[in-house]
């Protein structure tokens, strides 16, 4: 049965897309994996998956799109007897496809990058985590770092509050500030495809630790 | 039916709750809040998703949040700022650099004020009569481009995959060079105030022309210097 993963952040620019396609890449190399773009007519990972198709890299891997929620769990009711993996992306705001995405989800990814305008936004999504969690205790949310510049003040202390103020757990690999991310997204690669050894050791720790989280 | 298919079926069978679960969460409101309207912060605010009697009315007053709840939630951001900005939360000022690769784990970082393009690394030819570390000339669309071989250049490890070889051209004060490294790794950030000065030793070369270490690992090249040298640029040597 397909454990579903949801890619789920209300912000706009954060790198959602980055994260579901790199991920569902990787997830492919496992097992037969469906992305499902929920940001439509957005599509960033619609159009990732349409270079990838025509370069003859799918593989594993099958790209779709849901228009709304209702589209959505019909597909995953769908999908989820054949699968391995489903990972969602979806849409940068708090509409029902958020919230049907946390409730089906396994485990929620929320990136985040250490900025003062994106913990606000996390800020009204944690109320609706919350509201989901009255439905099921066990909604497994866990934010994932994105263009986090270790080395910078405000980025530790940004983490620092984030992790007080919004009570949410963290993945320990964090996605550093780096082009490779955007460079193979527009080519419909993944960063374990680039050349940029850090950006595929660091996302090669993300993706373990997923794994481990739906062990 | 198998076993395992069985058991899959049954996994399956499972799941349906959690989407009929997922279906009536989605329709749920949440608890003191009133459905959002169009212009609040969990909005689109955009005119095709607004009703038609509504949509050609839509402005920059009509977008601005009313209900009494987003405004609330406007003050709990408005808060959050203000103790974060008294945490001293203030951005370092920063550059950005290439970072590459000599031998199997040397890294070496380049300003990104002296880039100029990464090149693929095609026919070089040798030129007779030059130091090792110049690797030779290059045509680079119709100009000839020295290209220094910074393995040799630095005397760092031999390293027999050239697979991921390429050629940084680099310029500083009108003068332009190519630098032939092992790999390049990607682009990253650095604290210009946070650099250490190098380590003079015996068994460092050509130290001159680094800047610094940043954070004890990546060697900062000093490009300038580099370029200034006559003898590490053919067509200037030559002439």
């Amino acid at each position: 049965m397909a454990k579903i993963i949801g890619v789920v952040q209300v912000k706009g620019g954060v790198g959602r897309s980055t994260l579901a396609t790199n991920l569902a890449a990787a997830l492919s190399l496992e097992g037969a994996t469906t992305l499902i773009d929920g940001d439509v007519p957005q599509g960033t990972s619609a159009s990732w998956g349409a270079l990838r198709r025509e370069a003859g890299r799918l593989g594993n891997l099958t790209v779709t799109t849901a228009q709304d929620h209702v589209e959505l769990v019909h597909k995953a009711r769908q999908l989820v007897g054949s699968q391995d993996y489903i990972v969602i992306d979806g849409p940068p705001r708090i509409a029902e496809i958020t919230k049907v995405m946390l409730i089906m989800s396994r485990l929620c990814l929320l990136p985040l990058g250490a900025s003062a305008a994106e913990v606000w936004a996390t800020g009204d999504l944690v109320q609706t985590v919350e509201a989901a969690r009255r439905r099921r205790p066990e909604i497994d949310v866990r934010i994932v770092w994105n263009r986090f510049r270790e080395h910078t003040r405000s980025a530790r202390e940004l983490s620092e509050a984030v992790h007080a103020q919004l009570g949410l757990e963290e993945m320990q690999a964090r996605l550093g500030y780096r082009v490779a991310y955007g460079e193979a997204l527009g080519r419909g690669l993944s960063v374990s495809e680039w050349t940029d050894r850090l950006a595929r050791d660091e996302f090669g720790g993300l993706v373990a630790e997923v794994k481990a989280a739906l062990a | 039916m198998g076993k395992e298919n069985k058991g899959r079926t049954d996994k399956v069978s499972a799941m349906k709750p959690v989407f009929e679960e997922a279906l009536a969460f989605a329709q749920e409101t949440a608890p003191g809040a009133k459905t959002p309207s169009p212009g609040t912060p969990h909005a689109r605010p955009s005119a095709a998703g607004l009703p038609p009697a509504i949509a050609p009315a839509v402005g920059a007053v009509q977008l601005m949040p009313r209900d009494e709840n987003v405004q609330e939630v406007l003050r709990s951001r408005a808060r959050l700022l203000a103790r974060l900005q008294k945490t001293g939360v203030v951005e370092e000022a920063r550059d950005q650099y290439l970072c590459f690769r000599l031998g199997p784990n040397e890294l070496y970082g380049i300003p990104y004020a002296c880039l100029e393009e990464l090149m693929y690394v095609g026919s070089i030819a040798r030129v007779p009569g030059t130091p090792r570390a110049i690797a030779g000339v290059v045509n680079r669309r119709g100009e000839l481009l020295s290209v220094l071989d910074l393995r040799q250049f630095f005397r760092t490890d031999a390293h027999e995959d050239a697979s991921q070889a390429r050629i940084i051209v680099v310029q500083a004060d009108g003068a332009r060079v190519g630098l032939l490294v092992d790999a390049v790794e990607g682009n990253e950030f650095y604290v210009p105030a946070r650099v250490a000065a190098p380590l003079s030793s015996d068994g460092v070369s050509n130290i001159e022309y680094v800047q610094g270490i940043y954070e004890g690992k990546v060697t900062l090249l000093n490009i300038r210097a580099m370029l200034a040298d006559p003898g590490l640029v053919v067509n200037r040597s030559a002439a």
